[in-house]
């Protein structure tokens, strides 16, 4: 019954309009397309970086001089969180560059820039798609060049295993995804039915088909069939963000893989699929979100602490920054769950200012590792285990202290950026379990509308995850101890050149003046979340059945 | 005054970033940072009384923007005055200390020794619960790189275990802050529409005041709070990292650890659990009491057994501290005031006396008691210092310890002896009773290592050296220098502290007294009432209580009534 129409109207809406919004996804693409073709006929070596780099400061001048914020309908919506998704993703591929800029000996450079660009460009398109189709095409966009990253970047044994197993488990959760797309569009065909103009494949349309869902019959049948998808795409999702159980693979492909093809895992994937999960479970599905924020909150849980817990016996450093990664993205995901549960009404701690916030500051300091780690390696030998950073901060102090910083700010101490993160994390966490103290004193629950005993699990989280910051800073100072307590073992001959250097020192200064002065970040974070966005579980609280809910 | 609290605390930061040079250039400017920071502390000690009510106060921006009202507010109040003065002075001291001792990377040394002490000053000065935080966790980095990098042969080990143990607590205290900031804010009585987040301290001790949190959250949140400071102290069942980290750490490490650092967590409890909870502080007080007198008596008998004179005082400071928590968790006038000063005290007997060990140790190499046997004859200046140091440590009267700990135990045993009497009122005296032992005891380990060190005749002279190795770094041959200029300069400031405080107390007492009477007068009241309380249902039993009873509780009233 589900009718795969899209009405004549929208049709037209691939106008220059649109191409031009689209304008600076399109130069990257463009970019990536020409080096791809070029790269067959000269060996441009360290060109091919100059020209990438190019490439992403045209396209930042193009998006800057788009300053206005234009709906444009149909499958592109350019709101407050697209604009900041787009910005940072430019900031990351530009010190991606940086950090990726030395030439591979194997050759391939110019495939590897090119693919590079493409990632880019998916993570911006990811954060502007408003459809089904085009949001799935945009993490194709970044997963397809990967695979293809994953076999460049090196030329032994390891990198097989790594990128075979990626390409597979991409694949599937490619496809757990799509599953669960065709899901919410089946969804979406309940409200053609109810004659809306949007298209099946548009958020807009799984939005009014949930809203106009009533409690009787045919509301039940919609209900199941949105948790159903709910559940899906989060599982397709949580493959992009690391979250357990679709975690396996990381450790294994980072330690398989060099520095920077690491960073960009730990990074690019990650951003889209956050972005991906709030635009379909906080935009696309508010009314499911009583039923989203327990199954995001028990994921991020999970993953904080068994990522937590496993870093502890980690000696290789790609596979302890992997398990860093994921257990990052348990806070991130907390962030996540305090949104979905309505923690945004109360504007100081709105839970997706914060997630945005965390995100930035786990991106500066992850890369700024692997900057460094990248920067002490060379052409021919890899910085592999934890045990070679030995002495760093006597032989080099500069490379020492900077990882100190990154190690200290993942940890979140003071006055690093990772303080504020985690402070915003817990913080909204504790006030979105405030309600209950409005239950101890029977105020009338003035905080938000979430079923009577529910906030103990926000306080839980809250003390679960400032536990797991403990238990996190013991790998963290593993590293920062080794770097200064012990005497140096091998000498590092820093031959990484000087963009993972200046990378590094970009990433370094960045967190420490996001830590003296946390306001502008702070600021632009949370315009990021400040888009045109209904509330969530208050006013589906009252009207969805939570047959989820009663069985807790 | 403001703005030479901002300069106070912002210098040593400062010249962390802007000294540089060789060793003699670091340890130079180092000492005249700490130097010129110590002259600041005493001009706004002297003319503390000149201030306005609530102390020099510097309030100036919006710290992290839109989001969050974290204000950049410090200010200097009768309970951080003296805490941040013991900081400067003991500063110079470190950094004295630390003159020959540290050789290899010195730029980095001083350094960090520079940012530890912003941090402990931002510690006390810190008027906004964040900003307190933000310096309360960041005293941990240089610290952690001070014992990793200069401590003894076991230093990774103690400077893991103290970064974690720190931490895992702190981050339960974040919860726990924040808990006060969401209460605040959502406080019923207060109009939604006017509500703001704030996170600036007198602001939420006087709203907390007005509308008390709620008890059984009380309790909660005072844990809470617990987790961090107690460990920081550390209270008894928490201590465990504190020896390690005492004996690995450098001596300077060691002086400030134990003269600065330990006293932040007792400040956390003065600023925030006592002030901000009065309730739970009531009802918790026997176990708090407990704690801390397991603490005392317990620091006390390891400190006992211990062979390495380090250890001893490491242990002693248990010891002490317990004392100080006793003081303040008896939320009396007399015993939280002593218990402030007695703080101050500690600082300045125990920092003094790591010092001596880490002189002790550059001459012989050893911390053992067993060879060091007999040193007065060879090292008499040394031997003075090391006197006036253990006698402040046991509160000889007219020495600065007797100042701190009288009221202290005095104050206590007030609480213990109040009429009407509490329900617990048996536990409150046996506690008091039992605390002087850690009085009796103290004096018996201080004595007897100084007795074995300086003045102990080593057996059978002569043979004995050679073979057993007894004594055999301290042996006659070694030509061992006293004290030099340098060091008695640095152990001297402490010991005219040591005087002033011991024979005119009240210069210091006045000074905090205002504000602490202020600071624990919820925690009073509700202490007060608690016990009218029981001295009322007491007087309900009377009426049914057999004839032998009444007799004995209508002398008791007999005596309560005016």
């Amino acid at each position: 019954m589900t009718r795969f129409i899209v009405p004549r109207s929208k049709l037209h809406h691939m106008t220059t309009a649109t191409l031009r919004l689209l304008m600076p996804e399109i130069v990257l693409v463009a970019v990536a397309v020409a080096i791809y073709l070029a790269g067959a006929f000269w060996n441009g070596r360290r060109a091919w970086s100059w020209i990438a780099g190019a490439a992403l400061l045209a396209s930042a001048a193009i998006l800057w001089a788009q300053t206005s914020e234009t709906d444009a309908g149909g499958p592109l919506r350019i709101d407050a969180l697209a604009w900041f998704t787009r910005w940072l993703a430019l900031g990351l591929g530009a010190l991606l560059a940086l950090l990726s800029s030395r030439p591979l000996t194997a050759g391939g450079t110019s495939e590897y820039v090119g693919s590079l660009l493409l990632t880019v460009a998916g993570l911006m398109l990811v954060a502007s798609a408003a459809d089904l189709v085009l949001l799935f095409v945009a993490l194709e966009l970044i997963s397809i060049p990967t695979y293809l990253l994953l076999y460049l970047g090196r030329s032994d044994v390891a990198r097989r295993e790594s990128a075979a197993k990626y390409f597979f488990l991409s694949v599937l959760s490619s496809a757990i995804l799509l599953y669960g797309f065709s899901f919410l569009c089946g969804v979406a065909g309940f409200a053609r039915s109810a004659g809306t103009p949007h298209a099946i494949t548009e958020f807009a349309a799984v939005h009014a088909a949930l809203d106009g869902a009533s409690g009787a019959g045919q509301g039940i049948a919609l209900t199941a069939f949105a948790k159903l998808a709910m559940v899906l795409v989060f599982a397709g999702l949580s493959f992009r963000v690391t979250a357990v159980p679709f975690h396996f693979y990381a450790p294994d492909v980072y330690q398989g893989t060099t520095h920077p093809n690491a960073a960009l895992l730990s990074l690019v994937p990650k951003a889209a699929g956050l972005v991906a999960m709030v635009r379909i479970l906080v935009d696309a599905m508010p009314a499911m979100a009583p039923h989203a924020w327990q199954m995001v909150l028990v994921v991020s849980l999970l993953t904080m602490t068994v990522a937590n817990v496993m870093a502890l016996w980690q000696d290789d450093f790609r596979r302890l920054l992997a398990y860093s990664s994921i257990s990052q993205a348990g806070y991130m995901l907390l962030a996540l769950a305090v949104a979905l549960a309505g923690g945004r009404e109360s504007g100081e701690w709105d839970g997706l200012a914060t997630l945005w916030f965390y995100v930035v500051v786990y991106a500066l300091a992850t890369l700024g590792a692997f900057a460094i780690a990248e920067h002490l390696g060379g052409p021919n030998r890899r910085v592999d285990g934890i045990d070679e950073l030995a002495g760093l901060g006597r032989t080099r102090p500069m490379a020492g202290a900077m990882m100190a910083v990154c190690m200290l700010s993942l940890t979140g101490v003071p006055p690093l950026a990772g303080f504020w993160g985690k402070l915003l994390v817990f913080g909204g966490a504790l006030n979105t379990g405030a309600g209950v103290v409005g239950q101890i004193v029977n105020l009338p629950s003035q905080v938000n509308n979430l079923p009577h005993g529910t906030q103990w699990w926000f306080i839980a989280a809250a003390v679960i995850g400032v536990l797991n910051a403990a238990v996190a800073a013991a790998y963290y100072l593993r590293v920062v101890a080794m770097l200064y307590f012990r005497t140096p073992s091998t000498t590092l001959r820093p031959e990484g050149g000087r963009g993972p250097w200046f990378a590094a020192v970009l990433c370094t200064l960045l967190l420490i003046a996001a830590g003296v002065y946390p306001g502008p970040l702070l600021r632009t974070t949370t315009e990021a979340a400040g888009g045109p966005r209904e509330s969530t579980a208050q006013e589906a609280t009252a009207s969805m059945p939570s047959i989820f809910l009663d069985h807790l | 005054m403001a703005q030479t609290l901002l300069i106070a605390l912002f210098l040593p930061l400062a010249g962390a970033l802007l000294l540089r040079g060789n060793r003699d250039w670091m340890r130079l400017g180092s000492l005249l940072v700490a130097v010129v920071v110590l002259i600041a502390a005493i001009v706004m000690a002297v003319r503390y009384k000149e201030c306005p009510e609530g102390g020099f106060a510097y309030n100036d921006f919006t710290w992290a923007g839109s989001l969050l009202d974290v204000h950049f507010h410090i200010a200097l109040d009768g309970l951080s005055l003296w805490l941040f003065a013991l900081t400067a002075l003991l500063m110079v001291v470190a950094v004295l200390v630390s003159w020959e001792a540290i050789a290899e990377r010195t730029s980095l040394y001083y350094r960090l020794l520079l940012i530890l002490e912003t941090g402990m000053l931002g510690v006390f000065v810190a008027r906004d619960i964040i900003l307190f935080y933000v310096f309360f966790e960041f005293t941990l980095v240089p610290l952690f790189f001070l014992i990793g990098i200069w401590g003894g042969p076991e230093r990774r080990r103690a400077a893991a275990k103290f970064f974690l143990f720190t931490f895992a607590g702190s981050v339960l205290t974040l919860l726990g802050l924040l808990s006060i900031v969401l209460w605040n804010y959502y406080e019923p009585s207060v109009d939604p529409a006017l509500r703001s987040l704030t996170f600036s301290i007198p602001d939420l001790t006087e709203a907390l005041r007005n509308h008390p949190m709620d008890p059984t959250l009380q309790i909660w949140v005072f844990l809470a709070l617990f987790a961090g400071f107690a460990i920081k102290v550390p209270l008894w069942p928490l201590h465990t990292w504190l020896p390690l980290a005492h004996v690995e750490a450098p001596t300077a490490g060691s002086v400030i650890l134990a003269g600065v650092l330990l006293k932040v967590g007792a400040y956390g409890f003065a600023r925030f659990n006592v002030a901000m909870l009065p309730q739970a502080t009531a009802a918790l007080m026997p176990w708090l009491l407990w704690l801390s007198l397991a603490g005392i008596i317990y620091g006390a008998l390891v400190a006992l057994a211990q062979t390495d004179i380090k250890r001893l005082v490491a242990y002693s400071s248990v010891s002490h501290l317990g004392f100080c928590m006793l003081g303040l968790f008896a939320v009396n006038r007399l015993s939280v005031q002593g218990s402030v000063l007695q703080m101050v005290n500690h600082g300045l007997s125990t920092g003094g006396l790591f010092a001596v060990v880490g002189m002790l140790y550059e001459r012989f190499h050893t911390r053992q008691i067993a060879e060091l046997i007999g040193l007065a004859r060879r090292l008499p200046r040394l031997c003075f210092f090391a006197m006036v140091l253990v006698l402040s440590s046991i509160a000889l009267p007219g020495l600065n310890g007797f100042a701190g700990e009288f009221p202290l135990l005095l104050g206590v045993f007030q609480r213990a002896w109040a009429e009407p009497a509490p329900a617990n009122w048996l536990q409150l005296r046996v506690i008091a009773v039992l605390s002087m032992s850690g009085v009796i005891l103290g004096a018996w380990y201080m004595l007897w290592m100084y007795q074995r060190v300086f003045f102990a005749k080593r057996k059978g002279e002569g043979k004995a050296e050679g073979e057993r190795g007894v004594g055999k770094a301290a042996g006659r041959n070694t030509i061992v220098r006293d004290m030099s200029v340098r060091e008695m300069l640095c152990l001297s400031p402490l010991l005219v502290m040591i005087f002033w405080i011991g024979l005119q107390p009240s210069f210091f007492l006045d000074r905090m007294a205002p504000t602490l009477n202020d600071l624990i007068k919820p925690a009073m009241e509700a202490v007060e009432r608690q016990r009218m309380n029981d001295g009322r249902s007491r007087k309900s039993e009377v009426r049914n209580a057999s004839s032998g009873e009444r007799l004995r509780i209508s002398s008791f009233e007999r005596r309560t009534s005016p």
